[in-house]
């Protein structure tokens, strides 16, 4: 049967193991053309392409690498609804690729692909490597036993690749290759007849992925096929009782490895062992409990540094390419609302999508060279146990490392994370990794009240002492809320450790262009909408209603700056600033939330800047510059600010306001609370909902006040005030 | 005798595996009872095991080779 044959528009699926080069291929195929969709509701992303050869169309679907069809995680679930039809149609032709020198596993996933009786071709992948194993694949055995065509490719060099389209144009349809016991094959038939009487697919497949996913299937599945389900368990005596053995489930798991067995002996010969001695040098190295963690430090050392460092060369040209455009803008049009609002709401928020893709980049670039190489597995499996003691995966590592850069990278890279609950918590605790804006508010709080203090026990420097303590503040709350949310809501048991060591690999410039590509394109469009949308409500909060001075305010202003000697151009436009932001919604919201933030040892002017932090963490710097009336260029350094601050006096006590204990409170808060709206742009994105970016906000935010709160209460009644 | 308590360098086949859902995925990638495995290397503190079987490298977790029943090798079995 070739029903691929007579349509003109043919839809095509490749489904595999991860690690068998099926994206390369599929990337190889599509090239520029691939887009990058969401499934609705949940995190994975749904890779497509359409192409046109020889006069037909090809919409192809890149469906993620799973071990099995029996929907245990997201991505099998995902694969197997695109197969039998519940998202998109169904594909008319399914391509299985496979690793020619991993067939004795991944025929696993063949044998099921073949159960849904669909046209089938088999994409033998990674021949180069199996000719170098000393394996020999005898490819027309294998088609015969498989009742299919294999196709032989090697993804890296392309060849093979045009005859897949041939082979797939005349697919033949797959059919079970499972031998059943005779009550066990009466019980499929069963389900069948009920599938088919309720007009659902009705393979040998879809009767079987019912059977085996009973205790799995969510319950809207479970509800759309009632009637079979309750056959099959007539039938067969299956309870949806986790707990209990399900003795067919097995049964059905061993039979298909027998036959693959079987069909292999038949044909395949190996001469050697399948692993070349390198390759095993190699691992004893890299997984060694004390050489491995040596190699994987420096990986991370020299992938930290680029992060965190080599990423600001390229984030100050994209700076100054916003402000260059920022400029030109103010020439072109007329001064007015128009403009303020394109060059000081649009403009810089844009900018603020922006400058985050270097950082992205270079973040991605190297998990990507990590990941195909083979690299990774290596890591999770040193990491393991260490992790684990703490509540995490070992791939939540990188993300989490690298949120001490910035969380934005970090939060996109936990995609990485293969199980769905390590993924979330490590998406919750990332923002807790203090990130490198934090760093000007630290360093503007210990110059202005820590600078002067005596070292710690004659050596230890009490501004290190602090950052260092901040650190580990954020760390400390991390797990504290990794420990909560696993209590709490993220359900299941511990993931079982179960994964493969792909073979070692040079990593193709292609496909990692890919990554680079998909991922910048979505940060843009998708989360940089969030963070525009964001940032021009925020600057619209702290400019408006847009008072201006009053003559009379004015004609002060300037008698003061003429007789202190100051310039008194500067003086008016910082007495601006600073009357325009007390005046705006945010000012007001600062000054609103004095009584709440009092307890903490803030007053209204802190509360400003923290509302106006929001944009980014190291805008407190500058609003407070506006704040405390020495203009929004204030950096950390200024020594104008800090003067500022620390004559502030409190007219009801006639003491400072800002003492080092509120200087510390405030260095907690920022330790802990979410105050950044492109990580909370981002974590929507990621978890494809608002309620984890909500619920972190909020929960973040109280927590840090109980912090703040905890510091300087407990700092006044020990008398540090 | 299970999985987590081989030497390292030792083989041996699958007999049984515990019931459970953990059970079923070691099933689906490969550990059937018949099945050789050879441990190669094993993680520090009771850390995952690195095992050959079927030509691949698995990585499974201690808690979870501790539901695998090993028995001697038979020489029949070539997998």
């Amino acid at each position: 049967m070739t029903t691929a044959e007579s349509k003109d528009r043919v839809r095509v699926a490749f489904v595999g193991n991860p690690n068998t080069g099926k994206t390369s291929i599929y990337n190889s195929l599509t090239g520029a053309r691939g887009k990058v969709a969401n499934y609705p509701g949940i995190t994975v992303e749904r890779r497509s392409a359409t192409i046109q050869r020889k006069g037909r169309t090809y919409d192809i679907v890149d469906l993620p690498g799973c071990y099995s069809l029996v929907a245990r995680s997201v991505d099998e679930k995902i694969t197997h609804d695109e197969l039998s039809g519940h998202t998109a149609s169904r594909p008319d032709v399914i391509i299985a690729v496979v690793s020619a020198t991993q067939l004795a596993r991944q025929l696993y996933l063949t044998l099921q692909l073949l159960e849904l009786q669909r046209p089938l071709i088999v994409a033998l992948n990674m021949m180069d490597l199996a000719e170098k194993d000393g394996v020999e694949v005898d490819v027309d055995a294998l088609s015969q036993a498989l009742g299919v065509r294999v196709i032989p490719v090697v993804a890296v060099d392309g060849s093979g690749l045009e005859r897949l389209f041939v082979a797939a144009d005349q697919a033949l349809t797959g059919h079970p290759l499972l031998a059943l016991a005779p009550n066990d094959a009466k019980a499929v038939a069963g389900v069948q007849t009920a599938l088919r009487a309720a007009a659902k697919p009705a393979s040998v497949g879809d009767a079987l992925w019912l059977m085996t996913s009973v205790d799995s299937a969510d319950a809207k599945e479970a509800e759309l096929c009632r009637d079979a389900l309750d056959a099959a368990q007539r039938l067969t005596a299956i309870h949806p009782d986790p707990m209990r053995p399900s003795d067919l489930k097995r049964r059905i798991i061993a039979a298909r490895y027998k036959e693959i067995d079987r069909i292999l002996a038949n044909a395949v010969t190996s001469k050697v062992s399948s692993r070349g001695p390198d390759e095993s040098k190699i691992d004893a190295v890299l997984t060694h409990p004390v050489w491995g963690l040596l190699c994987f430090a420096i990986a991370m050392l020299v992938l930290f540094q680029a992060v965190f460092t080599w990423s600001d060369p390229l984030i100050g040209w994209v700076e100054a390419g916003v402000s260059a455009v920022a400029v030109s803008v103010t020439k072109v049009l007329p001064s007015g609302l128009v403009q303020s609002m394109i060059v000081d709401g649009l403009i810089p928020g844009i900018g603020n999508v922006l400058v985050f893709l270097p950082q992205i980049i270079i973040l991605f670039l190297a998990i990507s060279l990590l990941e195909d190489s083979g690299y990774m597995a290596r890591v999770a499996f040193i990491l393991d146990r260490l992790m684990r003691s703490v509540g995490l995966s070992g791939q939540s590592f990188v993300p989490l490392m690298s949120s001490f850069a910035c969380a934005i990278p970090g939060v996109m890279a936990a995609r990485t994370i293969p199980t769905h609950r390590d993924r979330m918590v490590t998406i919750a605790i990332a923002p807790l990794m203090s990130c490198s804006a934090r760093l000007p508010v630290y360093t503007l709080v210990i110059g202005a009240v820590f600078s002067t203090s005596e070292p710690v026990l004659g050596i230890l420097s009490v501004p290190g002492l602090i950052i260092t303590g901040m650190y580990f503040t954020g760390i400390a709350a991390a797990f504290f809320v990794a420990k909560v949310l696993k209590g709490l809501t993220l359900q299941g048991s511990a993931p079982p450790l179960l994964l493969e060591f792909p073979r070692y690999r040079r990593p193709r410039v292609r496909d990692v262009a890919r990554v680079l590509a998909d991922r910048c394109w979505i940060f843009i469009t998708q989360t940089g909408r969030v963070i525009i949308v964001l940032s021009i409500l925020l600057w619209g909060a702290m400019t408006w209603p847009n008072s201006p001075l009053s003559s009379s305010e004015k004609a002060s202003i300037e008698q003061h700056a003429l007789t202190k000697g100051t310039d008194v151009d500067i003086a008016l436009a910082r007495a601006e600033e600073k009357h325009r932001l007390i005046n705006s919604a945010a000012g007001q919201a600062g000054l609103f939330i004095e009584p709440i933030i009092e307890p903490l040892g803030f007053d209204w002017k802190l509360g400003i800047g923290l509302i106006g932090s929001f944009a980014a963490r190291e805008v407190l710097v500058s609003t407070l510059g506006q704040v405390y009336g020495t203009g929004s260029s204030s950096d950390e350094e200024s020594p104008l600010l800090r003067q500022a601050m620390l004559s502030d006096i409190d007219p009801a006590t006639g003491k400072p306001r800002f003492t080092p204990l509120v200087g510390l409170s405030l260095m907690v808060f920022f330790a802990i609370a979410m105050q950044c709206l492109s990580t909370f742009a981002v974590v929507r994105k990621e978890t494809n909902s608002w309620t984890w970016p909500l619920t972190m906000l909020l929960g973040y935010n109280a927590l840090a006040w109980l912090a703040s709160f905890a510091t300087y209460q407990i700092g006044t009644a020990l008398g540090w005030g | 005798m299970t999985l987590d308590q081989l030497d390292v360098g030792k083989s041996a086949a699958v007999v049984s595996i515990g019931p459970g859902g953990h059970g079923d995925r070691l099933m689906e990638m490969g550990l059937i009872p018949g099945t050789q495995v050879r441990i190669i290397r094993r993680g520090a503190w009771h850390g995952p095991l690195q095992v050959s079987l079927r030509g691949a490298i698995i990585c499974i977790g201690a808690n979870e080779a501790k539901t695998v029943t090993i028995g001697a090798l038979n020489t029949h079995d070539d997998s």
